[in-house]
């Protein structure tokens, strides 16, 4: 739900995987899915210690 | 006499010490009086009234008594409900926190035992977002040089109440919006309505909507006050993760409170320590396996890693579903209070 996160005012967003599953999926093995959750992480800790001018939303790579 | 035969409204006026010439912050706790006719800024009250109505009674109290003592609206409502009003006016308070508060709580009172009252707030007085659906404000200005036309304003709203005229839209009326919806007929149905809107949106003519959406405050990033290395990290969620069993009884929607939980003993959450109970989703991916709304375990490795100085022994909790904006507000001041009272300097907030 990233454009409610910017509806709000959130300034740094990161984009997750779903409603129903933000950090993780299902369908994957247990490690992908675990590498999946690291990389939206570093992404968060990324952009949290960016200098950000606004709102800014990123994917993980 | 009654109302009939003498033609005119009883009008009670409620003020602060200030406005009735007690004084100013000295006479800040003055307790509540009762002077006869008009006082202070109830005298030009009683003359825009032209006759209409006359203001048989200025209750007065002091700003401080006001927001110090439990139980000084009461009192005052009482002490004004003696004088048996047809209408209460009440301040105009402009800005002034203190007042605009004690205004709009006494007039709240006054519509629970169905006394008309009209009170004068500044859109950004405190005193407007408290019981505002239950209390008719005018706005003002921020200071008194606007008394006159806030004066006018109440008035004109007040005796419309005080007669029991039908009392139209916020926007017909112009008193500031209750948040009260209300059916109407209309000869057009809503996707007529919708397209004639857009119409004159595109053809850039005025027009106005017929549910105003509620307006967000933006703010400016801020800044880690110290590197990602040697900060602490907190974890925010909406998720209703609880520990396996809910032990506080976390509401699954509506909820009205945040909690936290340690979790300074484990490397991951588990569905054998940890569930959802957030009613707004199919939750059974996150009661599988928790880290997948709160991921403890990667903050772990990266933890262990150096990557940022520490994680915060507890994580934070809500419900996210069909909550209140106003509680939401809320909860989102009380979470970063007590994060910044614990020096922590950064927060992830998971959200589903």
């Amino acid at each position: 739900m990233p454009s409610v996160a910017a509806n709000i005012g959130a300034n740094r967003i990161v984009v997750g995987t779903a409603i129903t599953h933000p950090l993780g999926a299902p369908e994957l093995e247990h490690d992908q899915e675990r590498d999946l959750r690291r990389r939206i992480v570093a992404r968060a800790l990324q952009v949290l210690a960016e200098r950000v001018e606004g709102q800014t939303v990123r994917r993980a790579s | 006499m009654n109302l009939a035969m003498t033609g005119t409204i009883r009008v009670v006026s409620y003020l602060n010490q200030f406005f009735a010439g007690f004084g100013g912050e000295e006479a800040a706790s003055t307790s509540p009086h009762v002077l006869e006719g008009a006082v202070g800024s109830a005298k030009l009250l009683d003359q825009l009234l032209g006759g209409r109505g006359h203001v048989v009674a200025t209750v007065v109290a002091g700003d401080n008594h006001m927001a110090e003592r439990p139980g000084a609206v009461e009192s005052v409502v009482g002490l004004i409900r003696e004088q048996q009003p047809d209408l209460v006016v009440v301040g105009p308070a402009f800005q002034a926190g203190r007042y605009g508060v004690a205004s709009a709580r006494i007039c709240a009172s006054l519509q629970d035992a169905g006394v008309p009252s009209v009170t004068g707030l500044h859109l950004e007085n405190p005193g407007v977002d408290m019981d505002r659906s239950k209390v008719y404000a005018v706005p003002t200005d921020a200071i008194a040089a606007g008394m006159r036309d806030a004066m006018e304003r109440m008035v004109g709203l007040g005796l419309r109440l005080a007669t029991g005229s039908e009392i139209g839209t916020a926007a017909e009326e112009g008193f500031i919006p209750r948040g009260i919806r209300q059916n109407v007929f209309s000869e057009r149905n809503a996707a007529e309505r919708a397209v004639e809107l857009l119409v004159r949106k595109i053809r850039g003519e005025p027009f106005e909507t017929e549910i105003p959406l509620p307006e967000y405050h933006r703010i400016n990033p801020s800044y880690l006050a110290s590197p990602l290395e040697e900060l602490t990290l907190a974890i925010v969620t909406e998720a209703g993760v609880v520990p396996k069993g809910n032990p506080d009884r976390l509401e699954s929607a509506r909820s009205r409170r945040w909690l936290t939980y340690p979790h300074d003993d484990l490397d991951e959450l588990s569905s054998d320590s940890h569930e959802t109970i957030h009613g707004g989703f199919d939750n059974a991916p996150i009661c599988a396996d928790p880290n997948r709304a709160i991921p403890l375990d990667v903050l772990r490795e990266f933890e262990r890693d150096g990557v940022f100085g520490r994680l915060y022994e507890k994580y934070y909790v809500t419900t996210g579903m069909t909550m209140a904006i106003a509680d939401a507000e809320r909860i989102g001041r009380e979470i970063a209070a007590d994060l910044l009272g614990r020096q922590i300097q950064a927060a992830i907030l998971t959200s589903t």
